[in-house]
């Protein structure tokens, strides 16, 4: 970085200050020069020492100078090198980070993929062994078969996806939609699920936007999540509730259950990827353990926030808000 | 003038006198861009310090000196010198890391034409 010319003359005035003793007895010499009557061979030989002690001392001001701006950037240079060797240690200190919990990943998802694919293995066996010949066992298995793959499925998937969503990867696309249009994207893969489990959806939105930009698959997927959680641990015959609302430039969903709750120590870990938790699916249903770690990222990704309000026994809230843009005029 | 008790910054050093233990001591980097500024009133303190006859132990524990601070520093050493050839009671410890072997380099030089007793501390 190249000095300022001001910084430069405070420099070179605060070096002629710190010579000020040389200065002042070299002028002390060349006057007591001048004043007194001397041979020239005294006269000439001390001359010629004022004249190559002012030359030196001048020089000194400049070596000095030149040295002080040389060590000034090399401090600086110095400086920021220890701040890159920081900045490196800490990036690599989050690489390892990531790689660990990458590895841990990777060794859950094989443990919760190898019992269903255990299982499948051993159905198949049965079938081509001919263990199995009834064609009613047959389509028994078949289904077995088909539930277990499923479940190895939407573990996959949703590996794939937390992966493309902590990458980076995915694009969002706003397009214009109305809040009502929001509630029957959100509420239609539903309703069929929570017939089944003997569970009442209930659904209330409001909004203070005719309409709104949102990238709808983010919004259903978020929403989606949710929604298939608060079911899958509802007892039959309790409501989820889901409210939208639309205000100040968010889109705000809360649903809630009657579930069994999310103790404290499990909300903690509510998010993390394949986290264990209390909770059981009521109606035996598969659980790849991400859902929630999908949500935070897309939230995330989104700029917005996501929150659980629960006390054990007492049901749960879950909170997505997210930033929506308003259609231009 | 009262005693010197300077905090340090990021360009100067920190310049403390312990009144009950007789010691000046100075901490730290010393390159400011105004040298005769920061050493001047260290200086104008000193002499009548010295005056006064007490005994006086000087740390230096300096991990960076430019040139102009080096400057500086010489004269202040030259003025403890003088007060020592005088029969003035004064001692200098130049305190540096032990793997930094242009400070302990630094201290050879500085103390190398004094009279005065100048020991080279290496910390670890």
């Amino acid at each position: 970085m190249a000095e300022s010319r001001p910084n430069r003359q405070v420099r070179d005035e605060a070096l002629e200050k710190l010579f000020r003793e040389e200065f002042s007895a070299l002028q002390r010499a060349e006057l007591a020069l001048t004043k007194q009557q001397l041979s020239t061979a005294v006269y000439e030989p001390f001359r010629d020492m004022v004249r190559h002690y002012r030359r030196l001392l001048r020089q000194s001001v400049k070596i000095t100078a030149v040295s002080d701006a040389t060590q000034l950037q090399l401090r600086q240079t110095t400086r920021e090198l220890a701040d890159a060797v920081e900045r490196v240690q800490q990036l690599n200190a989050k690489l390892v980070g990531l790689q660990e919990e990458k590895d841990e990943i990777f060794a859950m998802a094989v443990h919760d993929m190898k019992s269903p694919l255990s299982g499948i293995y051993g159905m198949a066996s049965l079938m081509v062994d001919g263990t199995i010949n009834d064609p009613a066992e047959h389509t028994q298995v078949g289904q077995d078969i088909r539930t277990l793959s499923e479940r190895m499925l939407l573990m996959i998937n949703d590996l794939v996806e937390i992966y493309r969503l902590e990458s980076g990867e995915i694009e969002f696309q706003p397009l214009e939609v109305m809040p009502a249009d929001v509630v029957s994207l959100l509420t239609s893969a539903h309703h069929a699920t929570a017939r089944r489990k003997h569970i009442n959806l209930e659904f209330r939105h409001s909004s203070d936007v005719e309409s709104i930009l949102v990238d709808p698959p983010s919004v259903e997927r978020l929403g989606g999540n949710l929604i298939s959680n608060a079911i899958k641990y509802s007892p039959p015959g309790t409501t989820v509730t889901i409210e939208l609302t639309v205000a100040e430039g968010q889109l705000r969903l809360a649903v809630s259950d009657e579930g069994p709750g999310i103790s404290a120590a499990d909300q903690k870990k509510l998010f993390r990827k394949f986290s264990r938790l209390s909770a059981r699916p009521t109606g035996g249903e598969s659980s790849s353990g991400l859902g929630l770690a999908i949500v935070k990222q897309l939230v995330e990704a989104l700029q917005g926030s996501v929150s659980c309000e629960s006390t054990l026994g007492a049901g749960a809230t879950f909170r997505v808000a997210i930033p929506v843009g308003l259609p231009t005029a | 003038m009262p005693s010197p008790d300077l905090p340090a910054t990021d360009t100067t050093p920190a310049v403390r006198f312990v009144a009950e233990r007789d010691l000046l001591r100075f901490e730290g980097e010393s390159y400011p861009e105004d040298v005769t500024a920061f050493y001047s009133p260290l200086l104008e303190w000193l002499r009548p310090h010295l005056a006064t006859g007490r005994p006086l132990r000087v740390e230096l524990a300096f991990s960076y000196l430019n040139t102009s601070s080096t400057k500086a520093l010489l004269d202040l050493l030259l003025l403890l010198d003088e007060h020592h050839r005088h029969g003035g009671q004064v001692t200098v410890e130049w305190q540096y890391q032990a793997n930094v072997e242009v400070m302990q380099e630094a201290g050879e030089e500085l103390g190398e034409d004094l009279a005065l007793p100048f020991t080279l501390v290496p910390i670890s």
